[in-house]
């Protein structure tokens, strides 16, 4: 079932400047977590705020649940919509952890008791617990992180949206997140969007991305999908000792120096290239002491992704 | 039960915020007491009847609260980020802001008890209480709340209009009379004041105090008056805040 569906949706910021998003059309599955992608200023907070109807479009459509978005009500809708935005600026840093929650979850038309139960729970789960009563001001970059999520999370909405989540959390909380994002979505169906520059967030949660270009869709699917088209021929090495450019039979990578080793990124390799590299290291008596393909972050990709001209392919 | 909620969370959200800032707001009943004396000794204790002036001086305390905390708080919540959560709440973000002016302006008017019993025993003035003040004071929050939330809907879309907030307050402690009295005022000036919501609710506080009865002609003029400033405000507020967040 459709949770939104978006046609030739437009957006411009001013009568006479350009378009920021020009024409999107794509839905959203209830239950689902669809993961935004793109460059920096591409439209992505943009694309949620217009699907929290916290801006106005400049043109096309966005249903929700089959009804015009433009037209229901919005104390219904704020009621069965969340949102995490701009990271850890969404509370007020001379209130507690506790009295952030309780005056948010009361704008959110919850009951007392509602609220302590739930953000107990929520509490507990992101380790913030025994900080509760300590003022927002004194909580770190991570802790408001995980305090916004909790708010977010109050009151069981339909739909979450969530811009940079995991910014600033430590990996155990991240984790954390990642798991109640799941569970949300696959135990409740709550119906997730969710923007990040770590593409490990995306890749663990997402069922679906879709990555903005150029006011554009470049490419909306599967998540594993998308990896696998665009994440394969990067490739990171770490040899002892220094290495000898004409050593290195590729033409495009990065050589760093980092004292008693050496790193080398092979960009846009393929399989055979990398064996090829591989084996004529070793044939030099080069101790090759650490190898993988990288594939985790979301700018190498993205990077890949324009260069191969790819922008057809959505 | 939903309305009741809304209060009793801005409620306790001003009352941390009191509690955590109380520097401040010892710093803004002194800066008050200062400025009332001040007016009082510098112009008009040879002049004009105090109680005139006392009213005068507690409207512009009153407007000047209302609409800075209105406009202000737009701006000082886009600066601390939360203004898009208080966008994607159940309540409206006009009425979000108006609780929330409303709450202090009752905090700021039990300090305004408080300096005022402080200026009855430190300054040489009389003051009187009628109950018909209250009736027109309500009346005229209900105008000070359109003015304030025009302000604050130019604030959503233009973030520098909050800036200019002061200079409407000040401007407001000239037209209330404070400092000049209405009929020392050019007839021009005279003539524009008298359907300025704000002094005609001055004027009528005055007369009544005076022992002049208002006719409910007067009264009910003065309630259009501000059910219109407040109609338009509301208007500029909603056009305002939905073109660009």
């Amino acid at each position: 079932m459709n949770m939104y569906r978006v046609t030739e949706l437009r957006k411009s910021y001013g009568k006479k400047a350009d378009l920021v998003l020009k024409g999107l059309s794509f839905d959203v599955n209830r239950g689902e977590i669809l993961g935004i992608l793109g460059v920096n200023g591409v439209g992505k907070t943009t694309l949620i705020k217009l699907l929290l109807r916290a801006l106005e479009t400049s043109g096309g459509k966005i249903e929700f649940i089959g009804n015009d978005l433009s037209k229901i009500s919005l104390r219904k809708y704020y009621k069965e919509v969340s949102a995490v935005l701009e990271g850890n600026r969404n509370v007020y840093w001379y209130l507690t952890g506790f009295q952030n929650i309780e005056y948010f979850g009361r704008l959110k038309q919850l009951e007392d008791s509602e609220i302590v139960e739930k953000s107990e729970e929520l509490l507990k789960t992101f380790d913030l617990y025994d900080a509760r009563n300590q003022i927002a001001g004194d909580y770190s970059r991570g802790m408001l992180q995980k305090l916004s999520i909790i708010i977010a999370m109050l009151g069981d909405p339909e739909v979450l949206f969530l811009d940079e989540p995991t910014l600033g959390l430590d990996i155990i909380t991240k984790k954390a997140v990642m798991q109640s994002l799941k569970h949300l979505a696959k135990e409740e169906e709550t119906t997730i969007v969710i923007t990040s520059h770590q593409l490990d967030v995306i890749d663990a949660v997402a069922d679906r991305v879709l990555v903005l270009e150029n006011g554009g869709i470049a490419y909306i699917g599967r998540t594993s999908e998308f990896k696998q088209m665009y994440s394969e021929n990067k490739y990171q090495l770490t040899v002892n000792g220094t290495v000898n450019r004409e050593d290195i039979v590729f033409s495009d990578y990065i050589l760093e120096e980092k004292g008693a080793t050496t790193d080398i990124t092979l960009n846009g390799i393929s399989k055979r290239d990398v064996n090829l590299v591989l084996s004529h290291l070793l044939e030099r008596d080069y101790e090759i002491i650490a190898f993988s393909k990288d594939s985790n972050r979301l700018e190498d990709i993205m990077e890949m992704f324009i260069q191969r001209g790819r922008n057809g392919d959505a | 039960m939903g309305m009741l909620k809304l209060l009793r969370a801005e409620l306790r959200k001003y009352l941390l915020e009191v509690k955590t800032y109380y520097p401040d707001q010892i710093v803004d009943m002194v800066v008050k007491y200062i400025l009332f004396a001040t007016f009082f000794y510098g112009f008009v204790y040879h002049a004009r009847n105090s109680t005139a002036y006392c009213i005068a001086y507690m409207y512009w305390i009153i407007a000047a609260c209302v609409i800075s905390e209105l406009s202000m708080s737009i701006s000082s919540e886009k600066q601390i980020g939360t203004i898009e959560q208080l966008i994607i709440k159940p309540y409206p973000l006009w009425l979000i802001l108006t609780v929330k002016t409303y709450i202090v302006l009752l905090v700021t008017t039990l300090k305004g008890v408080v300096l005022f019993g402080v200026i009855r025993i430190t300054l040489p003035i009389t003051l009187v209480f009628n109950i018909n003040l209250l009736w027109i004071l309500l009346v005229s929050v209900i105008g000070f709340t359109g003015i304030g939330l025009a302000l604050s809907g130019l604030t959503m879309k233009f973030a520098k209009t909050a800036s200019f907030e002061s200079i409407i307050s000040y401007a407001l402690l000239f037209f209330s009379g404070t400092i000049i009295p209405f009929d020392k005022m050019p007839v021009t000036v005279q003539r524009i004041l008298s359907v300025i919501p704000f002094t005609a609710g001055i004027d009528a506080s005055q007369k009544s105090l005076a022992g002049n009865s208002q006719t409910p002609y007067v009264l009910l003029w003065l309630l259009l008056m501000n059910l219109a400033c407040f109609v338009i405000g509301y208007l500029v507020f909603q056009v305002k805040s939905r073109m660009l967040v």
